[in-house]
Protein backbone atom coordinates (compact mmCIF):
# COMPACT_ATOMS: atom_id res chain seq x y z
CA UNK A 1 0.00 0.00 0.00
CA UNK A 2 1.26 3.50 -0.81
CA UNK A 3 2.02 5.62 2.25
CA UNK A 4 -0.40 8.44 2.97
CA UNK A 5 2.06 10.07 5.38
CA UNK A 6 4.83 12.47 4.47
CA UNK A 7 7.31 11.22 7.06
CA UNK A 8 9.63 14.19 6.58
CA UNK A 9 7.24 16.43 8.58
CA UNK A 10 7.52 14.62 11.92
CA UNK A 11 11.10 13.50 11.20
CA UNK A 12 12.07 17.16 10.83
CA UNK A 13 10.23 18.06 14.04
CA UNK A 14 12.10 15.28 15.81
CA UNK A 15 15.44 16.51 14.50
CA UNK A 16 14.69 20.04 15.73
CA UNK A 17 13.73 18.81 19.21
CA UNK A 18 16.71 16.52 19.79
CA UNK A 19 16.31 14.06 22.65
CA UNK A 20 12.81 15.36 23.44
CA UNK A 21 11.76 14.63 19.85
CA UNK A 22 10.30 11.12 20.17
CA UNK A 23 8.22 11.98 23.25
CA UNK A 24 6.84 15.18 21.73
CA UNK A 25 6.05 13.44 18.44
CA UNK A 26 4.23 10.65 20.25
CA UNK A 27 2.26 13.28 22.16
CA UNK A 28 1.39 15.14 18.94
CA UNK A 29 0.26 11.92 17.22
CA UNK A 30 -1.81 10.80 20.21
CA UNK A 31 -3.43 14.23 20.38
CA UNK A 32 -4.27 14.15 16.67
CA UNK A 33 -5.71 10.62 16.96
CA UNK A 34 -7.90 11.81 19.85
CA UNK A 35 -8.95 15.09 18.21
CA UNK A 36 -9.55 14.00 14.64
CA UNK A 37 -12.56 11.60 14.86
CA UNK A 38 -14.94 14.47 15.61
CA UNK A 39 -13.53 16.49 12.72
CA UNK A 40 -13.76 13.57 10.29
CA UNK A 41 -17.33 12.85 11.40
CA UNK A 42 -18.23 16.48 10.76
CA UNK A 43 -16.45 16.61 7.38
CA UNK A 44 -17.91 13.32 6.14
CA UNK A 45 -21.34 13.09 7.78
CA UNK A 46 -23.64 10.12 7.21
CA UNK A 47 -26.48 12.38 6.15
CA UNK A 48 -27.04 15.91 4.88
CA UNK A 49 -25.53 18.44 7.21
CA UNK A 50 -24.96 22.15 7.59
CA UNK A 51 -22.40 23.22 4.97
CA UNK A 52 -20.95 25.87 7.28
CA UNK A 53 -20.21 23.20 9.87
CA UNK A 54 -18.60 21.01 7.20
CA UNK A 55 -16.42 23.89 5.96
CA UNK A 56 -15.32 24.75 9.49
CA UNK A 57 -14.41 21.14 10.32
CA UNK A 58 -12.66 20.66 6.97
CA UNK A 59 -10.56 23.77 7.60
CA UNK A 60 -9.47 22.42 10.99
CA UNK A 61 -8.87 18.89 9.69
CA UNK A 62 -6.74 20.28 6.85
CA UNK A 63 -4.32 22.06 9.17
CA UNK A 64 -4.10 19.46 11.92
CA UNK A 65 -3.60 16.61 9.43
CA UNK A 66 -0.79 18.43 7.65
CA UNK A 67 0.82 19.04 11.05
CA UNK A 68 1.30 15.28 11.47
CA UNK A 69 2.29 14.74 7.84
CA UNK A 70 -1.07 13.36 6.68
CA UNK A 71 -0.86 15.44 3.53
CA UNK A 72 -3.27 13.40 1.39
CA UNK A 73 -5.93 13.71 4.06
CA UNK A 74 -5.18 17.41 4.47
CA UNK A 75 -5.50 17.90 0.72
CA UNK A 76 -8.81 16.02 0.63
CA UNK A 77 -10.07 18.17 3.50
CA UNK A 78 -9.07 21.26 1.52
CA UNK A 79 -11.12 19.99 -1.46
CA UNK A 80 -14.13 19.69 0.85
CA UNK A 81 -13.47 23.11 2.37
CA UNK A 82 -13.38 24.81 -1.03
CA UNK A 83 -16.39 22.87 -2.34
CA UNK A 84 -18.34 23.77 0.78
CA UNK A 85 -17.48 27.45 0.45
CA UNK A 86 -18.85 27.27 -3.11
CA UNK A 87 -22.07 25.58 -1.89
CA UNK A 88 -21.07 22.56 -4.00
CA UNK A 89 -22.73 19.85 -1.95
CA UNK A 90 -22.21 17.24 -4.70
CA UNK A 91 -18.42 17.60 -4.50
CA UNK A 92 -18.52 17.55 -0.72
CA UNK A 93 -20.48 14.29 -0.81
CA UNK A 94 -18.24 12.80 -3.52
CA UNK A 95 -15.18 13.26 -1.30
CA UNK A 96 -16.71 11.45 1.68
CA UNK A 97 -15.37 7.93 1.01
CA UNK A 98 -11.93 9.28 0.11
CA UNK A 99 -11.76 11.18 3.42
CA UNK A 100 -12.76 8.09 5.40
CA UNK A 101 -10.23 5.88 3.58
CA UNK A 102 -7.36 8.34 3.91
CA UNK A 103 -8.17 8.92 7.55
CA UNK A 104 -8.15 5.21 8.40
CA UNK A 105 -4.81 4.75 6.62
CA UNK A 106 -3.29 7.80 8.32
CA UNK A 107 -4.31 6.68 11.80
CA UNK A 108 -2.95 3.18 11.24
CA UNK A 109 0.36 4.38 9.83
CA UNK A 110 0.96 7.13 12.40
CA UNK A 111 0.19 4.87 15.35
CA UNK A 112 2.43 2.14 13.96
CA UNK A 113 5.32 4.56 13.47
CA UNK A 114 5.08 6.77 16.52
CA UNK A 115 3.12 5.33 19.44
CA UNK A 116 4.66 2.81 21.78
CA UNK A 117 1.59 0.63 22.35
CA UNK A 118 1.13 -0.33 18.69
CA UNK B 1 20.32 35.71 5.61
CA UNK B 2 18.18 35.55 8.72
CA UNK B 3 16.98 38.93 9.92
CA UNK B 4 17.63 40.06 13.46
CA UNK B 5 14.77 39.51 15.85
CA UNK B 6 14.27 42.36 18.32
CA UNK B 7 14.25 41.32 21.95
CA UNK B 8 11.79 42.97 24.31
CA UNK B 9 12.99 44.20 27.71
CA UNK B 10 11.06 41.41 29.41
CA UNK B 11 12.95 38.65 27.62
CA UNK B 12 16.29 40.43 27.32
CA UNK B 13 17.71 38.59 30.31
CA UNK B 14 17.17 35.16 28.85
CA UNK B 15 17.80 36.15 25.24
CA UNK B 16 14.75 34.13 24.29
CA UNK B 17 11.53 35.29 22.69
CA UNK B 18 8.53 34.53 24.90
CA UNK B 19 5.62 33.18 22.87
CA UNK B 20 1.92 32.76 23.58
CA UNK B 21 0.10 30.31 21.28
CA UNK B 22 -3.66 30.75 20.74
CA UNK B 23 -5.24 27.94 18.72
CA UNK B 24 -8.34 25.76 19.17
CA UNK B 25 -6.60 22.69 17.70
CA UNK B 26 -5.06 20.59 20.46
CA UNK B 27 -2.81 18.94 17.85
CA UNK B 28 -1.35 22.27 16.79
CA UNK B 29 -0.99 23.49 20.37
CA UNK B 30 0.85 20.30 21.28
CA UNK B 31 3.21 20.64 18.33
CA UNK B 32 3.90 24.36 18.83
CA UNK B 33 4.19 23.93 22.59
CA UNK B 34 6.83 21.25 22.11
CA UNK B 35 8.64 23.39 19.60
CA UNK B 36 8.73 26.67 21.54
CA UNK B 37 9.61 25.01 24.84
CA UNK B 38 12.54 23.13 23.33
CA UNK B 39 14.32 24.88 20.48
CA UNK B 40 16.80 27.66 21.04
CA UNK B 41 15.74 31.29 20.94
CA UNK B 42 12.19 30.77 22.19
CA UNK B 43 10.34 30.27 25.46
CA UNK B 44 6.73 29.16 25.76
CA UNK B 45 4.86 31.73 27.88
CA UNK B 46 1.47 30.04 27.59
CA UNK B 47 -1.21 28.56 25.38
CA UNK B 48 -4.94 29.20 25.04
CA UNK B 49 -7.63 27.34 23.10
CA UNK B 50 -9.93 30.23 22.18
CA UNK B 51 -9.81 33.95 21.60
CA UNK B 52 -11.33 34.95 24.95
CA UNK B 53 -8.81 33.01 26.99
CA UNK B 54 -6.06 34.15 24.64
CA UNK B 55 -6.76 37.86 25.16
CA UNK B 56 -6.56 37.44 28.94
CA UNK B 57 -3.36 35.42 28.70
CA UNK B 58 -1.61 37.86 26.38
CA UNK B 59 -2.51 40.91 28.48
CA UNK B 60 -1.27 39.11 31.59
CA UNK B 61 1.94 37.61 30.13
CA UNK B 62 2.94 40.41 27.71
CA UNK B 63 4.89 38.00 25.48
CA UNK B 64 7.28 39.01 22.69
CA UNK B 65 5.21 37.16 20.07
CA UNK B 66 1.59 35.99 19.91
CA UNK B 67 0.94 33.15 17.45
CA UNK B 68 -2.77 33.55 16.70
CA UNK B 69 -5.14 31.16 14.92
CA UNK B 70 -8.06 32.80 13.08
CA UNK B 71 -10.99 30.37 13.14
CA UNK B 72 -11.76 29.70 16.80
CA UNK B 73 -14.84 29.32 19.00
CA UNK B 74 -16.21 32.14 21.17
CA UNK B 75 -13.86 34.82 19.82
CA UNK B 76 -12.07 34.52 16.46
CA UNK B 77 -8.43 35.48 15.97
CA UNK B 78 -8.99 38.84 14.33
CA UNK B 79 -11.48 39.94 17.00
CA UNK B 80 -9.13 38.75 19.74
CA UNK B 81 -6.29 40.66 18.07
CA UNK B 82 -8.37 43.85 18.02
CA UNK B 83 -9.04 43.49 21.76
CA UNK B 84 -5.37 42.89 22.51
CA UNK B 85 -4.17 45.80 20.37
CA UNK B 86 -6.74 48.16 21.91
CA UNK B 87 -5.19 47.48 25.33
CA UNK B 88 -1.60 46.93 24.23
CA UNK B 89 -0.83 48.51 20.84
CA UNK B 90 2.79 47.25 20.89
CA UNK B 91 1.74 43.59 20.83
CA UNK B 92 3.40 41.61 18.07
CA UNK B 93 0.68 39.30 16.82
CA UNK B 94 1.45 36.84 14.03
CA UNK B 95 -1.59 35.27 12.40
CA UNK B 96 -1.16 31.51 11.92
CA UNK B 97 -3.82 30.25 9.57
CA UNK B 98 -4.56 27.61 6.97
CA UNK B 99 -6.19 30.26 4.79
CA UNK B 100 -4.36 32.06 1.98
CA UNK B 101 -7.23 34.51 1.58
CA UNK B 102 -5.90 37.92 0.50
CA UNK B 103 -8.84 39.73 2.08
CA UNK B 104 -7.91 38.13 5.41
CA UNK B 105 -4.35 39.42 5.04
CA UNK B 106 -5.69 42.87 4.26
CA UNK B 107 -7.99 42.78 7.30
CA UNK B 108 -5.08 41.66 9.46
CA UNK B 109 -2.87 44.48 8.21
CA UNK B 110 -5.64 47.02 8.72
CA UNK B 111 -5.97 46.26 12.42
CA UNK B 112 -2.23 46.29 13.06
CA UNK B 113 -1.34 42.60 12.96
CA UNK B 114 2.44 42.20 12.84
CA UNK B 115 2.79 39.18 10.55
CA UNK B 116 1.12 36.29 8.78
CA UNK B 117 2.32 32.67 8.54
CA UNK B 118 0.57 29.82 6.75
CA UNK B 119 -0.32 26.70 8.75
CA UNK B 120 0.55 23.16 7.77
CA UNK B 121 4.11 23.81 6.67
CA UNK B 122 7.12 21.83 7.80
CA UNK B 123 8.26 22.93 11.29
CA UNK B 124 11.60 24.38 10.15
CA UNK B 125 9.84 26.47 7.50
CA UNK B 126 7.33 27.70 10.07
CA UNK B 127 10.09 28.80 12.48
CA UNK B 128 12.05 30.45 9.68
CA UNK B 129 8.98 32.37 8.51
CA UNK B 130 8.01 33.33 12.05
CA UNK B 131 11.47 34.75 12.70
CA UNK B 132 11.35 36.61 9.40
CA UNK B 133 7.91 38.05 10.09
CA UNK B 134 8.92 39.34 13.50
CA UNK B 135 12.32 40.58 12.44
CA UNK B 136 11.08 42.22 9.25
CA UNK B 137 8.92 44.74 11.05
CA UNK B 138 10.17 48.14 12.13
Amino acid sequence: MTSTIDTTVLDELGAMLGERGPAVIEDVVRTWVAESPALVAAVAPDSAADLDAIVSAAHSLKSSSRTVGAMSLGNAAEVVEHAGRSDDLASVTAERENILDLYAQAVEELQRRHTADC
Amino acid sequence: MEKAVPISPRSAGSGRLRVVVIDDSSTIRTMLGGLFSTIGGFELAGMADDGDAGVAMVLRERPDIVVMDVQMPRLDGLSASREILAEWPEARIVIHTGSVDESLRADARAIGIWGYVIKGQRPAVFIEQLRAEVGAQP
